[in-house]
């Protein structure tokens, strides 16, 4: 008797455990997923590597590789603040200068995201690929990888995005935002440089969006 | 083994998981990188990725809300404390599992922090259902 009431208990224990545990797997499969991505860049204009109003008073100039962890810790935790408090009202644009410290797979990855950008979708790849990034110089950046990339990418020609990718030169771009990085000083990703009519600020690391905003009432018109 | 000794085991694991837990959720909130043997790589690679927070919490306070049950399992006699800390337990090492699983499969990077983390819940669920055993017989 006992033991039959035990094993019902033990029943109980285990069909609720694998029901918490399903719900767990369940929210941690949706929380920051694709869909958000899409939803929150979906109306700001873009322009190559730039997100946002081209007349917003104020600039932030976002050094980043795409390979490095800090930068998507920031594209997930402060990013999607920025783009709804700051970028979405116009009242600030923020340009991408990527940069490929980290090593040789950061270049491909650049490419990939600059050739979304030759489509005015550079936001997007960059943020997905934040979003699905794995340990750096794994070599996992594929062409397979970044195509799975592009083809999350809502509104990407996927064909136009591959010759793109192929043929285009993106060399040029890259050293424009390496010469960049040196002239603002710049020691490791993420650094933002944020200019306004009151000045330039600069903050390094994946900061949060309090300090973010922050710098950009320091720089910004009183 | 007695029941006692099965409970102090349990607590001992459960104080070692919280401080642990407490660490990584500093590292988090703090956003610098965990320490790691051999680089911080692999840790920086999970502690960053998507998968580390669940609705914009932290897993790592997950891990301390775990063993704070796993804890309070250990403080309870009778069947309460039985039948929560092998429910914790159970919960714990089918996530720890699940976590692992993306580690080795979609991050693909492993976070020393979070192997010893599954360990030490593994061991858990081993005491718990022992415990379990004893307060059956």
């Amino acid at each position: 008797m006992i033991e039959q009431r035990s094993l019902r208990l033990l029943a109980i224990v285990v069909l609720s455990a694998i029901v918490v545990f399903a719900l767990l797997v369940l929210l941690s499969q949706i929380s920051g997923s694709e869909e958000e991505v899409q939803e929150l860049l979906a109306d700001v204009p873009q322009d190559g590597t730039m997100l946002g109003s081209e007349d917003a008073p104020v600039t932030i100039y976002l050094y980043e590789d795409l390979q490095c962890p800090a930068c998507a810790s920031f594209a997930r935790r402060t990013f999607p603040h920025l783009v709804t408090r700051y970028v979405e009202p116009g009242e600030v644009k923020v340009v991408s200068e990527p940069l490929t410290i980290i090593g040789p797979d950061s270049t491909p990855a650049t490419e990939a995201a600059l050739s979304a950008g030759e489509q005015d979708l550079y936001w997007e790849y960059s943020t997905l690929f934040f979003l699905n990034q794995k340990r750096e110089n794994s070599g996992y950046v594929t062409g397979e990888f970044l195509t799975s990339i592009a083809k999350e990418t809502q509104g990407l020609d996927v064909g136009q995005w591959n010759e793109d990718r192929e043929q285009g030169s993106f060399e040029s771009e890259i050293e424009a935002a390496q010469n960049m990085a040196q002239d603002d000083g710049v020691g490791g990703t993420p650094t933002m440089v944020i200019t306004g009519p009151q000045g330039t600020s600069k903050l390094v690391g994946a900061v949060p969006i309090d300090q973010v905003a922050a710098a950009i009432d320091e720089v910004e018109a009183p | 083994m007695s029941e006692r000794s099965t409970r102090v085991l349990l607590a001992v694991l459960s104080i070692l998981g919280l401080l642990m837990s407490a660490y990584l959720t500093w590292v988090h909130l703090a956003g610098v990188a965990p320490i790691c043997l051999a680089g911080s790589g692999g840790c920086e690679a999970v502690q960053t990725s998507r998968y580390a927070e669940i609705l914009g919490v932290p897993v790592a306070v997950l891990g301390i809300a775990g063993y704070a049950g796993l804890m309070l399992s250990a403080w309870l006699k009778g069947e309460g404390g039985v039948l929560l800390g092998l429910f914790v337990a159970l919960v714990s090492v089918l996530f720890s599992g699940y976590l692992t699983w993306l580690e080795l499969f979609v991050i693909h990077a492993i976070c020393q922090w979070c192997v010893t983390s599954a360990i030490l819940m593994m061991a858990s669920f081993i005491f718990t259902a022992v415990r379990f055993g004893q307060s059956m017989s």
